[in-house]
This record gives C-alpha cells, structure tokens and sequence, in this order.
C-alpha cells in the first residue's frame, strides 16, 4: 500500500531552506508547483510514497517543528461503499455541500466513484462570471438611456448624434472582436452586444428627443426592435431575439396606451415572424416568451371586450386541451380561462363569475392526484386573480368604497405571509418541495416587495386605509391565516434550535408594522420607519442564517437586501437624471471590471491547480 | 468568399448607421419643409421612459365634434385628413375626412379616442406634435403657462401633411 504525506502551514515552512531542499531531494517535486500549491492551499500532499520512506521523512519533519501527518492513500475497499452511501446522505441532509463532498471524494481518490448526488445541477463554471458580464452591461445600457433622458444641453445636438453612433459602432465592433478574432474571450463579446444594442436605441431616442417625436412612441420601438435583428441573424447573438421581441412587446403596449386599439402588425410579428422561427429553430425559450407575449395581448385585445369572442376563443383552447391531453395545453385552458374571465366581467360585472370555480377545482384536483406541483403553482396564481376579481364584484355588487393604492398593496403583503404560512407547512415533504419553494420563498418575496413599496415615502398623501372595509377585512384573515400557519412551525424551530428565532421576529415586526400602518395617521413617519426597520432586519436574519448554516445562498441574499436598501434610499432622494445616469454607467462598468477580473483569477488559479497536481 | 461572421458585422454597421442617417434625414426634413404655422397650445408635464422630461401638448384641433348619424365615421387608430382654415388668427378645423385634400392646408393625424354622446360625436386626433421634450425640470415652468394661456407651438407641415413641432413661443 502505498503512504502520503501531509505537510500543514505551507507558508511557513517554505520560508525554511533546510525543509524546502529536503522534500525537493526526497520526492523530485518541483519547488515551482509547491509554491502554485501553496497560493490554494494551505497543506501540501506528497503522494505515492513507501512505507518506509513516508516514516523516515515524517520523523526528520516532526524533528524541525513542521505539522505534519502520514496516512494510507485511499480507502479500504470494505469502507468504501459506506462511505459513499453515508456522504450522499449527508449531502441531502445538507449537513455537506456538494461542493465539499466531491472535496472529500478527492481526497481519498474516489472521483472516478461520483455517485448523482440530490438536487445537483452540472453548473458551468463561467455562469458567475457571464452572469456579473450581463448585469454590468445592462446597468452601462440603462445608464445611456438615462443620459439620453438628462437632456444635456453643454454639445451641440449634431455632436450628441455623432457621437453615439460611434460609440455604439465602436462597442459593436469590439463585441465582433472578441466573439471572432481574439479566441478564448467570447463571453467578452456579450457585455459589448447588449451595451451596443442599448446604444443604438439611445441614438434613436435622441434624435427622437431632439426632433420632438411623439412620447411613448411606438414606432421607435419598432425600429429599435429591428436593428437588433441584425446582430441576431448576422452575428448569431441569440439574446437579441428576446431583445428585439420585448421591444416589440412594449411598442404594441405604447400602441395601445395612445390609440386604445390592437395594432394589425404585432400578430403579424408574433404569429408571422417570431413564434413560426422559434418553432422552425427549434428555440423553446424564445417560443414560450412569444407564447406568454400572445397571451398577454390577447387578454388586452378584442377578446375581453366581445363575450362571444371570448367564448370562441375558450371553446377552441377546450377542444384543443380534450385533442391534445398534454401538459402545456393544461397551461394553455387555465391562460385562456383567464381571459374569458375577464370578458365575464365586463359583460356582467358584479355578477360572481362562480363558473371559474370549475378549471380551479379540476386543476387542483388534478395537481394533487399526479402530484405535479408546476400544475398547482399555476393554479394557485390564477385562484389568486379569481379572488381579487371577486373582491372586486363583491364591492361592485354591496357598493363598498373602492380600496385606494395603498390598501391593495397591504392587502398583497398579507397575501405573502399567507403563502409563506402554508409553504412552512410542507417543508419537509420531498413529494411537495417545488410547490413549497414557490409558496415559502414566492410569499417572502412578495411581501418583502410590498414592504420595499412602503419603505419609500409615497402613500403619506392617500389619507388613511380605512376606506375599504372589504379589504380590511381580506388583509386581516390573510394575515390571521398566515401566522396561524406558520407561527407553530416557527414555534417547534425554536423548541430545537433557540437560535432560529430570526424568522419569528421578523414576522412579529411585520404584523406589528402593519397594524401600526392601519391605526397611525398617514402623515406620521412611523411606518417608513418600521418598514425600513423590516428590510433592514430580513437582510440580518438571511446573514445570520447564512452564516450559521454555512449556506451562501442565504449570506447573498442578505448581503443583496442590504445593497437594495442603500439603492432604495439612492433613489428616493436623488431623482435627477444626470448623476443617476452617470451612478448606472459607473456601476456597470465596474462590475463588468470586476468580472474580468474573477475570470482573469479564475484562470490563474486552474493553471496554477493544474501545475501544483 | 467573405467569412459569414464579416458579412454579419458589415450588415450590421450598414443597417445601423442607414437607419440613423435616414430617420435624423427624415425628422430634419420634416422640421425644416413646408409651411410654419401657429397653433397656441396647453403644456402638462410628464415623463417618458425612455427620453426624460416633456410637455404634453394639447390643441384646440385636438378634438373635433361631429353630429352622430347612427355609427360613428372614425375608429380609434384610424388615419384621417384634417383641413384647416384660418379663422381670424387661429386655425381651426374645417374638415376631417379619410381622402387625402387636393388642396388647402392640411394636416394628417390618428384618432385616438372616439367618445359617443346622445346627439354628437366627439373625436380625438393625434398628430404627432403633442410632446416637446426639454431638460429635466423645465417642464414644471412651461406648464406654469398654462394659466396664463400664453403659449403657442410653431408647426412645420410639409406638402402631405405631416406636422413636426420647431418650438414653443411664449406670447
């Protein structure tokens, strides 16, 4: 059987000449490879040696105060099935990362052993670094277009023209440079796309600005839209698809904001163009973003206006659904439901459109028996849009005073914590685990964006939230509802673990916030405060939780908490364009220097992995 | 034969910089062709996503009554040919058809908003000289005016019709 050494403080030993030229002499390692070993690690693995010589070498080690170990390399043959059942379980125990378990696999020479370990996706390793790229570049882009929107009056308007079209050529062509001529930095040419497609869009806007074209324009949006196509086609840069149809998208949204009438040309573009080209490319995430786009303007066309075309259109996604019976078409009865819904309620208004009960029920029934949870998160977004269109009847109906803004968004904070209670009461289960990620973390969220609304100082003028006493009255039983479920589960967490009564706290601040919210004046600063003080601490609490369970998920999402809060407070105070812009460009740029940065590091490191092993 | 990834670039940057020469051509074109006239005018000041501040601009030819035969003429984003003519100093609409004028002064707009009462219609029409951006925080002092009633837009209207607004002038 062959020994290994392993020599701990590298740093510090290296330091000693003596011990250096001993292990050199001894093993023929290079010093070279100790010192790139040294720069990841701080032990020193001498592999491969004999009984003998591993004793030998230890004794003289120990005899000059280096902390040192000698062991088998491997693992008996008996333990090993034990020990790769054990590490599994304790991977989907989460007492382990898989990250530290393929360390542990390492160590004792079992990678060739990887067994599929739970919940584990194969990740990219460049993700982080694309990810940063893409995030830079879109804030460089926004940061255009708010210097576009500053009006900046100091250069003449010729120059302003001029000028950012070379600059958004430039940025172009260094994305072609990267993506074609200088190998091994492709993902560089992403960042420079998407910067130059803002800017062409900036320079389309600026000459709008310049020439008085009118407001919410939908035809630059059009022509923005299709100078991305180019970039697609030409250079074969997939996102601009989804640039170019989402710019689309908003030029039908602006349309219809002036007219208050469907355009002819985006079916055209949806149903001529986009959808048969995903299809035909065989794109199923564009195909699915054109599908929900059609859905979306279908509810906003003739459909909810005519009941009978409504019915048409309800009886053919039926027949389809009763031809087809498969699962996107499931999605597609419980989208077009929701339309037909929403022409139910122009034709009859206050009367309860009850007939919706109907899908709800079967796709619940039909969830819970197959155990689909997608099924059920979808339902549960459509019940969600039933129960407030039937709020909505409900106060047409009894002529309760209609809810101002504020209340409705009260009312969605509470919705959060309901769904948070009841996700908390199928942690645990692994048959329900997606549905409890979307009610648990969709609940927190939810509420977190309700609270972030309220943090910010905009409702002071709406004169108190007792004008809807329906509302009042849905906000109480949600949230009566949501800490009933929830309150005991977080009641037994603490029973076993003191130190989880984070959540518990944060909940209590948030009813007490919002009962506050319902009895103080508006005019009063105290409910800024206390949601202020209610983001503050879910950032500690998901830090602490982070830290405490070594998750970095969680560590992330407090730190993310704690930057939106400064930026929250960014925004609510300075509001001027030009400083804003100039914020943008500035952080994009330095993120996608930081990213270079990361990946520049990263290689390094794998080089110096490689030379060390 | 040229590598695909050169000809893509190449179509790219002509695309681009055709389409910024041709719509800076056609807007300045359109500014600086045809026949100024005076509309006066009510500033509201807004905001728009994607190029800043701007004053909403209303016209008194903004809205058009007509008596209501059964169906209304028009439909929300319909375009239609307004003639106008002067009426002491302010012009005012003498006609909105669906034919282009063959002569007279004209202007061609969108309706935007058809609003059915008992005996007459009323029509919404849009020509594409109703905002006028300007610095931030300008907006707030035009729309000061609005009291005063003391503002008017110079509008460029070329031979076919199309309007593009050169500037506010304050009486």
């Amino acid at each position: 059987m062959k020994y290994r050494l392993v020599l701990y403080g590298t740093n510090q030993w290296l330091r000693r000449e003596e011990i250096v030229r001993y292990v050199v002499e001894k093993t023929s390692v290079d010093i070279k490879a100790i010192k790139m070993n040294a720069r990841i690690r701080s032990f020193l693995y001498l592999n491969d040696l004999e009984e003998a010589k591993a004793s030998e070498m230890l004794a003289f080690l120990k005899g000059h105060q280096v902390d040192a170990e000698m062991e088998p390399q491997g693992i008996e043959e008996s333990r090993k099935g034990w020990f790769l059942e054990e590490a599994r379980k304790w991977v989907k125990r989460g007492f382990i990362f898989p990250f530290s378990f393929r360390v542990l696999l390492d160590n004792y020479g079992l990678q060739s052993e990887l067994p599929v370990l739970p919940g584990e996706k194969k990740k990219d390793p460049q993700s982080l670094v694309r990810t940063i790229l893409v995030i830079g570049a879109v804030l460089v882009g926004l940061g255009i277009i708010l210097f576009i929107a500053a009006h900046w009056q100091k250069l003449p308007d010729e120059l302003k023209i001029l000028g950012s079209t070379a600059i958004t050529l430039a940025v172009l062509l260094l994305g072609y440079y990267f993506q074609f001529v200088k190998k091994g930095n492709e993902k560089y040419a992403t960042p420079a796309y998407l910067i130059s497609l803002f800017g062409i869009g900036g320079t389309i806007c600026l000459i709008g600005q310049i020439y008085h074209v009118p407001a919410n324009s939908h035809g630059l949006m059009l022509l923005w839209g299709a100078l991305a196509l180019p970039v697609a086609l030409g250079l074969g840069f997939y996102p601009a698809f989804f640039f170019a149809s989402s710019l689309w998208f908003l030029g039908e949204l602006f349309y219809q904001g002036t007219y208050h009438v469907s355009s002819w040309w985006y079916p055209c573009l949806l149903l001529g163009c986009l959808i048969p080209y995903s299809l035909f490319k065989k794109q199923t995430g564009l195909f699915r973003t054109q599908l929900c786009f059609l859905m979306v303007m279908a509810a906003r066309s003739v459909l909810p206006e005519s009941f009978m075309a409504a019915n048409i259109w309800l009886a053919a996604i039926l027949v389809l659904w009763a031809v087809k019976r498969e699962k996107l078409y499931d999605y597609l009865v419980l989208a077009g439901w929701a339309i037909w819904h929403i022409a139910f309620l122009q034709k009859f208004e206050s009367f309860p459109d009850l007939f919706y009960l109907l899908p709800l029920g079967y796709f619940f029934w039909k969830g819970i028996r197959e155990k689909d949870n997608n099924l059920i998160i979808t339902n549960s977004l459509n019940a969600i849009f039933w129960l407030y269109t039937f709020l909505w009847q409900l106060q047409k109906c009894f002529s309760f005073a209609a809810p101002g803004g504020a209340e409705i968004f009260l009312s969605l904070l509470s919705l959060g914590i309901l769904c948070y209670g009841i996700g908390l009461r199928l942690r645990g289960k692994t048959v329900w685990e997606p549905l409890f990620q979307f009610l648990c973390y969709g609940g927190i969220l939810l509420a977190s964006l309700m609270v972030v609304v309220f943090s910010f100082r905009f409702y002071d003028t709406l004169g108190g939230f007792f004008r809807s006493r329906l509302f009042l009255f849905v906000l109480a039983a949600e949230m009566y509802g949501g800490c009933r479920f929830a309150v005991p589960v977080l009641i037994e967490d603490i029973k076993k673990d003191t130190g989880r009564c984070g959540e518990l706290i944060v909940l209590g601040l948030v009813v007490l916030t919002v009962a506050v919210t319902m009895l103080a004046r508006p005019s009063w600063i105290i409910h800024v405060v206390l949601f202020n003080l209610v983001v503050f601490a879910q950032g500690l609490v998901f830090m602490v939780k982070g830290q405490r369970e070594q998750r970095i998920a969680f560590y992330n999402w407090g730190m993310a908490i704690f930057v939106g809060l400064i930026l929250f407070r960014y925004f609510d105070t300075f509001l001027a364009y030009l400083p804003r812009s100039f914020f943008f460009i500035g952080g994009g740029l330095f993120l996608i220097a930081w990213a270079v940065f990361i990946d520049r590091k990263k290689r390094s490191f794998s080089r110096s992995k490689e030379l060390a092993s | 034969m040229i590598p695909r990834p050169l000809l893509g670039i190449c179509l790219t940057v002509l695309v681009w910089t055709s389409v910024v020469g041709g719509m800076w051509a056609h807007e300045e074109y359109l500014a600086t062709h045809g026949r100024e006239i005076l509309l006066p005018t009510v500033p509201v000041d807004p905001r728009d996503l994607f190029r800043g501040d701007y004053v909403v601009l209303r016209y008194e030819i903004s809205r058009h009554n007509l008596p209501l035969y059964g169906k209304s003429n028009f439909e929300n984003g319909q375009t239609v040919f307004v003639s106008l003519k002067l009426n002491g100093q302010n012009w005012m609409i003498d006609k909105v058809g669906l034919e282009k004028p063959a002569r007279g002064l004209f202007l061609q707009g969108k309706i935007d908003e058809v609003q059915k009462e008992k005996y007459q219609v009323t029509y919404g029409i849009q020509y594409g000289i109703e905002s006028y951006f300007v610095p931030e925080g300008e907006g707030k002092k035009l729309e000061s005016l609005r009291e005063k009633k003391k503002l008017s837009a110079v509008i460029n209207v070329t031979p076919d019709g199309q309007a593009k607004i050169k500037q506010l002038v304050v009486k």
